[in-house]
């Protein structure tokens, strides 16, 4: 068997007005993904598909080596996730519904649940309902972390969570790959948090594939290019996306900066970028495509 | 499965009050000799009913259909465990009437306490098999917030609607087409009707589980 937890080929999903197209990467164990994108770019479709919630058009996904429809409960088995929404039944408390969810794991492991809600702080008795919403993802992460799973899938977990707290999930996933065994996927547009943690990076924009690499190939291949506006001819555009211009100059991205460095002779200001800096220049740049 | 069938009891542990005082009401409301025959069907019809229409608003209330279909746990196996709990709610139903009019009884008051006849029976699992077998079907189609007043419509027809149709017979006595039905159904032995009735509601309970079960496998969250 390969070593991939995740591998997605040639996905497809077609909405009206939206179409996911021949979306293809993989994920290795041991590894914490970083799914990005900004709103509307396929990340949630992308999970609800690897979850089997919505009907894939076309392509295959296949998870520890087997397919997520025909194998769907062995994989389950093994698939932690936590969601951005709370789709808890709110009226009952954290021990109830922890009471409906675990006859469902076979390798449910209430030791570590209830270390984890001591770790968390969560009140036992308390209504969902009345739960913070950093309580809920506190909530479904420790029941995510439960059942012994291989793999974890989180659509914006740290949405809407305070930094602290968004840190505090940060160092459960590292530790939780530390086996080497496991893997993480984990869609965000806190781009910051994927810096810390992840070593992949899957980029979609607009239902497409923008990138799949590791996070240091593509902070030391990306750079943020600055310089005079008079700098600019049509060979160094080709080399540039989501060129920003003003009176003064143009500030832009690059995807290679090792030839626009051998490129440009001139006066320019060549910086390490953000993963910000990289979506938000991809995607300006594909809109004015 | 069984564990599908637990949840949809423990999500709804207010209906169970509702459960007691509803019961309650009956014994009180229904008193008559009118209803003397029927009170523990009218009963445990309504009880049953509003408990599975609870489990589903639950299941709809946050999309926690997210959640189960995220579990170990297939799609196919969600849609039987509902049309099974059919019958738990119909035990539950039937317990409510049975323990509360005990219950009644014992402090003095004036109820007709007896055990649920078989054609109470039948008519229980007929109203609620049918009323289930196209609710669920819909439900699963268009979601309980959007159904509402269909279902609303659904209870009251099947409610009133056999005893319309009795009075319309009575009415229309005379009528050689239903003399004779009314003559073939006299002729047939009871047990025979009802074992028929039974048979006929499991089987359109069955079709509407396949329907219910090809609508969910397609569906999306």
């Amino acid at each position: 068997m390969d070593n991939n937890i995740l591998e997605v080929k040639g996905l497809k999903k077609v909405y009206k007005g939206f179409t996911l197209n021949n979306l293809s990467f993989s994920l290795e164990k041991g590894y914490i993904m970083g799914f990005i994108g900004p709103n509307g770019a396929g990340k949630s479709t992308t999970i609800k598909l690897i979850m089997n919630l919505i009907n894939r058009d076309g392509g295959e996904i296949n998870v520890f080596g087997l397919d997520n429809i025909k194998d769907e409960r062995h994989i389950k088995e093994r698939i932690g996730f936590v969601y951005d929404e709370n789709h808890f039944y709110d009226e009952l408390s954290i021990m109830e519904m922890k009471g409906i969810i675990a006859p469902f794991y076979k390798n449910w492991n209430n030791e570590h649940f209830e270390r984890y809600l001591k770790d968390f702080d969560l009140p036992l008795r308390k209504k969902i309902k009345e739960l913070s919403k950093g309580m809920k993802t506190k909530f479904s992460l420790a029941v995510a972390l439960s059942h012994d799973a291989d793999f974890i899938i989180m659509d914006e977990p740290t949405s809407g969570l305070d930094p602290v707290f968004r840190s505090e999930i940060l160092d459960i996933l590292a530790s939780f790959i530390q086996d080497e065994k496991k893997a993480v996927l984990f869609s965000t547009h806190i781009t910051t948090d994927l810096e810390k943690i992840a070593d992949y990076i899957t980029f979609i924009n607009n239902g497409e594939l923008v990138f799949s690499e590791t996070k240091d190939s593509i902070l030391e291949n990306y750079a943020l290019v600055k310089g005079g506006k008079e700098l600019i001819d049509e060979s160094i555009k080709r080399e540039l996306v989501g060129i920003r211009e003003n009176k003064y100059g143009f500030e832009a991205v690059t995807s290679d900066v090792k030839k626009l460095r051998s490129q440009f002779k001139g006066d320019i200001v060549i910086e390490k970028p953000t993963l910000e800096d990289i979506m938000l220049y991809t995607v300006r740049g594909s809109k004015n495509a | 499965m069984l564990n599908l069938i637990i949840k949809d009891l423990l999500v709804q542990k207010k209906s169970f009050i509702f459960a007691v005082f509803y019961s309650t009401f009956v014994f009180f409301a229904f008193n008559t000799p009118v209803f003397e025959q029927t009170i523990y069907a009218m009963g445990t019809i309504a009880i049953a009913y509003i408990l599975i229409l609870t489990a589903t608003a639950m299941d709809d209330k946050n999309r926690s259909e997210v959640i189960l279909n995220s579990l170990p746990v297939k799609r196919d196996s969600i849609i039987i465990a509902k049309y099974l709990s059919i019958f738990v709610y119909i035990v539950a139903g039937i317990a409510a009437m049975m323990v509360i009019g005990l219950a009644l009884k014992f402090l003095g008051m004036p109820i007709n306490y007896r055990l649920v006849s078989m054609a109470e029976l039948v008519a229980i699992l007929m109203s609620i098999g049918i009323l289930c077998s196209i609710y669920f079907p819909v439900y699963y189609k268009f979601g309980s917030a959007n159904v509402r007043i269909f279902n609303i419509f659904l209870f009251l027809a099947l409610f009133f609607g056999p005893v319309n149709i009795a009075n319309y017979m009575k009415k229309n006595g005379n009528n050689e087409f239903i003399t004779s039905v009314l003559e073939t159904i006299r002729s047939i032995p009871e047990w025979m009707i009802m074992s028929g009735i039974v048979a006929s509601v499991l089987a359109v309970m069955l079709v509407s589980m396949l329907i219910s079960i090809r609508i969910y496998r397609k569906k999306e969250f």
